[in-house]
């Protein structure tokens, strides 16, 4: 059983889109994990409504200078980085795509970037002349489309551009029959990234990417009870491993609702929150035990990482991005481990925060734990969420302790074969590299 | 390399352990901190208080509403009590007067040691009474109130309305709020004339609570002003409140002690007083058919 496992998986991840996927995100590595510790700082330590500025008082002894300039320096490289992702990926991934090939993978990667932009150009909204484009599409959270896009830029590179090798020293003859080699491609790509461009225009796209995402954050805000909100949540978990953090984002935002009010007036008045009226708030089971920081249970994964992996790169990645996802900014994990599109965590990426969910649902009516009720800070540390949504209590601690632990195990296998499989594909990787030209 | 391996080993360990040491140690504030938040919020939650907090105008004290309260004492079993705040210039409160426990509509006036006219001061006035509110809602914990303001001070009211209240509009709901000879476009009597101050208002109404009642309530002396504060800047009010607050009603009372300055002291102001801005809840202290503590009993 394993070692079928073990093929398919090694299988799937040599087929090209994967191969390019992988180089994509080693690349974009460092950006993600920066970025991830900046927004760490921004949301959960320079927040006004942080925990950690709240329970150091940062507003009786930081100068309102600092703090406001640290908030803002933080708000805006995270913004920047996550911001402007889209365009690196399709980069790599043209570039990548275009190399496995052996064609020209520089202009592939420009052609990527402007077939991008050419998609999120808003046509229909020309005021002034202005740039303008839909920065929804660049940002992080579409890492897929652009993934796909530089993907696609890279396959028609593959058929209409001439092959080339990549040489380390270039004469100006070389470059100059570069260029011309690359009108073709480059033409193709922008017709077809223009065609797209057009057409999303026209058939709005934009608003039904934007019904689709509101969906979600509607839903989120109805608090569901779990029988609605885990269906959801799945699909959510789905397309954020594929990439498309949006839904997920939208769909666990929401904490005012009427059914949190009315949970945590009954908690403020009673004193506790044993006997809420609504005690299966799908949201806040998420918050509680679905997620111990980071989404999908990212922390569970890097613990897995850190106390099996002894030597490797990952451990690295996994140490650097350990903090930020601890506090929830698990952009740095996701992309440098990498998560994202790595078929072996789909499964547990998906179902297991559901069975976290579950299991904490069925100790809150066997009347063990209490419903987390209680208002908890941005920026509170994944594992103790429970203990602080239920002021306090130590069953729910303990609880949620015994969970990460069991967690921790259910990984450790998977996180044992990411490792092997990793080893084997650079070995594989390392093979090839012996008998072809500078990739 | 293997001595490389065994750092390295260390290292994530080092990370683990010191993770987990850092989580104990943060829990431990976390608790306390979280505690006292979730206590506060809960006294706040069950305080029926709902104070009716006063501003003067501009050259008054804090004994300029004694009158007024005086008069609403006057026929009624319900005795309001009367605390009095003035703000000093450096932000210090002096307190006379006090709330008497059981009170649950008490009065609250803050005035302010400089209480001089104009826009850069009535700016700084509200800064001073932003500093009495806050003292206020965390001694008394109050979820609600109603606000009254004479003259000027209901030019307080509205600048803090739109600079501060945000702070707390998650906990604290202000549910009325009246003014009296309140002079929104000043001394100006065009309206098309607005003054900075006005125009800075009009542009900031959107954060002016929208489930807000507003009454303003002008006096006639003549048929032009209350012999001080001409009423087209009274009515000014309306391009700050009306499409805004979830009602506007304009009242204007004439005949004896309609003159600006004797309006609070005016026995239809009392009135209005009383029917538009206090709680009519007579009947509140005794349960119509018993329904809300059987409710009550049922949960215990």
């Amino acid at each position: 059983m394993e070692k079928i496992i073990f093929k398919t998986i090694v299988r799937l991840r040599r087929l090209a889109f994967f191969r390019v996927t992988d180089r994509t995100l080693m690349m974009l590595m460092p950006l993600a994990v920066v970025g991830s510790i900046f927004q760490f700082l921004w949301q959960s330590v320079f927040s006004p409504t942080s925990l950690i500025s709240n329970i150091f008082y940062f507003d009786k002894w930081l100068p309102d200078q600092i703090f406001n300039a640290s908030w803002y320096a933080c708000q805006g490289v995270t913004s920047v980085i996550f911001g402007t992702f889209g365009l690196f990926t399709a980069y790599f991934s043209a570039q990548y795509t275009a190399r496995l090939y052996q064609k020209d993978a520089q202009m592939a990667g420009v052609s990527g970037m402007l077939a991008l932009l050419l998609c999120a150009y808003r046509f229909r909204d020309i005021r002034d002349f202005q740039l303008s484009f839909n920065w929804r599409f660049l940002n992080i959270n579409s890492f897929l489309f652009a993934l796909l896009i530089g993907f696609g830029t890279g396959l028609i590179f593959r058929f209409l551009g001439t092959d080339y090798h990549h040489r380390h020293a270039e004469s100006a003859q070389v470059i100059k029959q570069r260029a011309f080699n690359s009108f073709r491609p480059m033409l193709a790509t922008w017709l077809i990234g223009l065609v797209i461009g057009i057409l999303a225009s026209l058939v709005h796209v934009r608003m039904i990417a934007t019904n689709f995402y509101q969906f979600f954050q509607s839903q989120g805000q109805n608090n569901l009870n779990l029988g609605i909100f885990i269906p959801l949540l799945l699909l959510a978990l789905l397309l954020n491993w594929c990439g498309i953090g949006q839904p997920l984002v939208s769909l666990t935002a929401g904490g005012d609702s009427a059914t949190n009010v009315a949970n945590l007036n009954y908690a403020l008045t009673h004193g506790s929150s044993w006997n809420v009226p609504n005690p299966y708030v799908g949201n806040s089971l998420y918050q509680s035990y679905g997620k111990f920081g980071g989404n999908g249970l990212t922390l569970v994964i890097l613990i897995g990482i850190l106390i099996f992996i002894k030597k490797n790169d990952i451990a690295r990645v996994a140490r650097w991005s350990f903090i930020p996802t601890l506090f929830g900014s698990n952009q740095g994990a996701l992309i440098g481990i990498p998560i994202i599109l790595n078929p072996l965590f789909l499964l547990p990426y998906i179902f297991l925060p559901v069975v976290n969910m579950l299991l904490a649902a069925s100790m809150i009516a066997i009347h063990l734990i209490p419903a987390s009720a209680y208002n908890v800070l941005s920026g509170t540390p994944g594992p103790l969420y429970a203990f602080i949504a239920t002021n306090g209590n130590w069953q729910a601690l303990i609880f949620s302790m015994l969970l990460f632990a069991f967690d921790i195990l259910l990984y450790l296998p998977i996180v044992k074969m990411a490792k092997d499989v990793q080893d084997e594909i650079d070995l594989l990787n390392d093979e090839e590299a012996g008998y072809e030209y500078v990739k | 390399m293997n001595m490389l391996n065994k750092d390295r080993i260390s290292k994530n360990r080092l990370l683990l352990l010191g993770t987990f040491i850092f989580l104990i140690v943060l829990s431990i504030p976390t608790f306390f901190w979280i505690k006292s938040a979730n206590h506060d919020l809960a006294e706040r939650r069950k305080s029926q208080m709902s104070p009716v907090i006063m501003i003067p105008g501009s050259s008054a004290t804090t004994e300029r509403f004694n009158e007024l309260v005086n008069l609403l004492n006057k026929d009624t079993l319900k005795k309001h009590s009367l605390l009095k705040i003035q703000v000093k210039k450096d932000g210090t409160l002096k307190y006379s007067g006090k709330i008497n426990r059981n009170d649950n509509e008490p009065f609250i006036v803050v005035g302010f040691e400089n209480n001089h006219d104009g826009y850069a001061n009535i700016k700084k006035q509200a800064g001073w009474f932003d500093e009495a509110f806050a003292q206020l809602s965390q001694q008394y914990k109050f979820n609600n109130f109603k606000a009254f303001g004479h003259s000027n001070g209901g030019l307080i009211w509205t600048y803090w309305l739109e600079k501060y209240y945000a702070d707390y509009s998650d906990e604290i709901k202000i549910k009325k709020l009246m003014t009296l000879g309140t002079p929104y476009n000043f001394n100006e009597s065009n309206v098309d004339h607005k003054t900075e101050m006005l125009n800075d208002f009009i542009k900031n109404r959107k954060k002016i609570p929208k489930n807000l009642d507003v009454y303003s309530v002008s006096g006639g002396e003549n048929y032009e002003s209350d012999g001080l504060v001409p009423e087209s800047s009274v009515a000014a009010g309306k391009y700050i409140f009306q499409n805004q607050v979830k009602h506007y009603t304009t009242m204007t009372v004439t005949g004896s002690d309609a003159q600006h300055s004797s309006l609070p002291q005016n026995k239809q102001v009392v009135q209005l007083i009383k029917q538009y801005l206090l709680e009519n809840n007579s009947g509140n202290n005794i349960p119509v058919n018993g329904q809300k503590p059987r409710e009550n009993n049922k949960k215990k």
